[in-house]
C-alpha cells in the first residue's frame, strides 16, 4: 500500500515537475519539433474522423433530401399524370370544338328545324348498322325523323331514328343493309334506291340502262321521299357495277357523304323543312 | 491498451465535440470531463498520468502556454482525489458538482498560470467562466456512467 502510494506521489511529482519544466523552460523550438512530431500521430487521426464525421455527418441531410426527392418524386409523377389527362382532355376538346363549329356553321344556315345529339353508343358488332344518341322524345325526336351529319363543313345523311325513349334515341344508319333511301342524281334527273349493305359504302340500285353517269356523279336525297327531306347529300357514286344480260337497271357502288364510322354528334329533323312550312304560310 | 483506447477515444471526442457541438464558443470540454471522470473512478498513478497526458493534448493543440494544461489538469487529478476521499462520487449531483468545481478550478488556474508565465491573466468572458462549469456538469453524468458501464473502474485499477 505504501508502495503505490509512494509510486502515485511520485508520478505526481514528475507529472508536475515536467509540466513547469515545460512552462519555464525556453522550448520554443523543441515544442514546435515535438508538436510537429505530434502532428504526425494526431492529425491523421484527427483528419480521418473528420473525414468520416463529415461522410457520416452528411447522411442524414442526404437521406433527408433523398426523402424529400422521393416525396417530389411521386408529386411530379402525380402532376405528369394530371398533365397528360389534361392535355387528352384538351385535344378531346380541340377536335370537339372543331366539330362543332363545323356545326356551327351548318347551323347558321338552317334549312330545316331539329336537334342536335351527341352519339353514345354503337354496337361494335354492327358497327355500320346502329347508333344510340343522347336525344329522345322528351326533345322532339320523333320515330322515322330523318338523322343528318356534318363532316369537313359538308352536310350528309345518316340515317333514320327507329326507336325512341324519353332521353335516348336509336338511329338506322344508311349503311345498314336493313335500310334504304330513295335518291336521285344530281343533274341527271332520275331516281334511284341507294340501299345499305352493311359495310362502309352503299349501293344504288334502279338506274336507267340509257343514264350516263359519270364516277364522282353525286346522290342526293329524292324529293318523293317520305322519310328524308328532299336534296340531301348521300354519297358519291364511286364505281359502276357490270350489268347482267338479265338485269334491266344498272347499279353503282355509292361512298357515303360523311364517314359513319366516325361520326360523333348528329343532326335528328324535329320539324318540317323551313322552305316548304313557307310556302304554305304563303299560300 | 485500455488507458490508450480511452486516451485516443477522449481525444477524439473532445476535438468533435470543439467541432460540432460548439455553441458560442462553448462546447463540453470532452478531456476534462473523462480525466476528472477517471480520477473519480481509477487508481492515483493512472488518474494522474491520464490528466498530464489529456492536458499535454490540449497543449499541443493549442498555441500558448505549454505545459499549462497538463499542470492545470494533474493538478485537478490531485483535487478530485483529495475529495474522493470525502465524498462519494456515486451520485449524480455529485458528479456534477464534482465536474463544475474542476472545471472552475481549471480555468482560474490556468488563468493564473498565464498572468505568471506570460504576464496575462487567460480570459475568456463571463459567459465562458459562467456556463462552461454548468455545461461540463450536466455532461459529467453521462459520461461516468458510459465509462462504469464500460467497466472502466476495473480495466484501470488493473492497468
Amino acid at each position: 500500500m505504501h508502495k503505490e502510494r509512494r509510486l502515485a506521489n511520485a508520478a505526481l511529482l514528475f507529472y508536475l515537475s515536467l509540466s513547469l519544466l515545460f512552462l519555464l523552460l525556453p522550448l520554443g523550438s523543441l515544442v514546435v519539433s515535438a508538436r510537429i512530431v505530434l502532428g504526425y500521430a494526431f492529425f491523421p487521426f484527427i483528419e480521418s474522423a473528420q473525414a468520416v464525421s463529415q461522410r457520416f455527418g452528411n447522411v442524414p441531410a442526404n437521406v433527408l433530401r433523398l426523402l424529400n426527392a422521393e416525396k417530389e418524386n411521386a408529386l411530379l409523377r402525380e402532376k405528369l399524370k394530371q398533365a397528360e389527362i389534361i392535355e387528352s382532355r384538351y385535344s378531346a376538346a380541340l377536335e370537339e370544338n372543331k366539330r362543332l363549329s363545323q356545326m356551327a356553321a351548318f347551323s347558321a344556315l338552317p334549312q330545316w328545324s331539329g336537334i342536335w345529339a351527341r352519339v353514345i353508343d354503337r354496337d361494335p358488332s354492327r358497327w355500320n348498322s346502329i347508333v344510340s344518341i343522347n336525344k329522345g322524345t322528351n326533345d322532339g325526336v320523333a320515330v322515322r325523323a330523318a338523322v343528318l351529319g356534318v363532316q369537313d363543313g359538308h352536310i350528309g345523311l345518316v340515317g333514320k331514328i327507329i326507336e325512341t325513349t324519353r332521353d335516348v334515341s336509336k338511329v338506322l344508319l344508311i349503311t345498314d343493309d336493313m335500310s334504304s333511301v330513295t335518291g336521285y342524281l344530281k343533274d341527271k334527273g332520275f331516281d334511284g334506291l341507294v340501299e345499305g349493305t352493311g359495310h362502309e359504302y352503299l349501293r344504288l340500285n334502279y338506274m336507267p340502262l340509257s343514264a350516263q353517269v359519270e364516277i364522282g356523279a353525286e346522290v342526293l336525297t329524292s324529293p318523293i321521299s317520305a322519310v328524308f327531306p328532299e336534296g340531301v347529300p348521300v354519297g358519291r357514286v364511286a364505281k359502276f357495277y357490270p350489268r347482267e344480260d338479265f338485269m334491266t337497271f344498272m347499279s353503282a357502288e355509292v361512298v357515303p357523304a360523311i364517314r359513319l364510322s366516325a361520326v360523333k354528334e348528329v343532326f335528328v329533323i324535329t320539324g318540317q323543312d323551313k322552305s316548304k312550312r313557307a310556302a304554305q304560310k304563303d299560300k | 491498451m485500455q488507458y490508450l483506447i480511452l486516451y485516443l477515444l477522449s481525444a477524439l471526442a473532445h476535438w468533435w465535440c470543439a467541432t460540432y457541438l460548439s455553441f458560442h464558443g462553448l462546447s463540453p470540454a470532452f478531456m476534462l470531463v473523462v480525466t476528472v471522470a477517471v480520477s473519480a473512478m481509477a487508481g492515483e498513478t493512472a488518474s494522474y498520468t491520464y490528466a498530464f497526458f489529456s492536458g499535454l493534448f490540449l497543449d499541443f493543440m493549442g498555441a500558448h502556454l505549454f505545459g499549462g494544461y497538463a499542470l492545470t489538469f494533474t493538478l485537478a487529478a490531485r483535487g478530485v482525489m483529495f475529495l474522493r476521499k470525502r465524498m462519494d462520487f456515486a451520485g449524480v449531483f455529485s458528479q456534477m458538482f464534482l465536474t463544475a468545481a474542476a472545471t472552475l478550478f481549471c480555468i482560474l488556474f490556468y488563468g493564473v498560470a498565464g498572468l505568471v508565465f506570460e504576464k496575462a491573466f487567460v480570459w475568456n468572458g463571463w459567459i465562458y467562466f459562467g456556463l462552461m462549469p454548468v455545461l461540463n456538469g450536466v455532461f459529467a453524468p453521462v459520461l461516468f456512467a458510459v465509462l462504469d458501464r464500460c467497466g472502466l473502474q476495473e480495466a484501470l485499477d488493473e492497468w
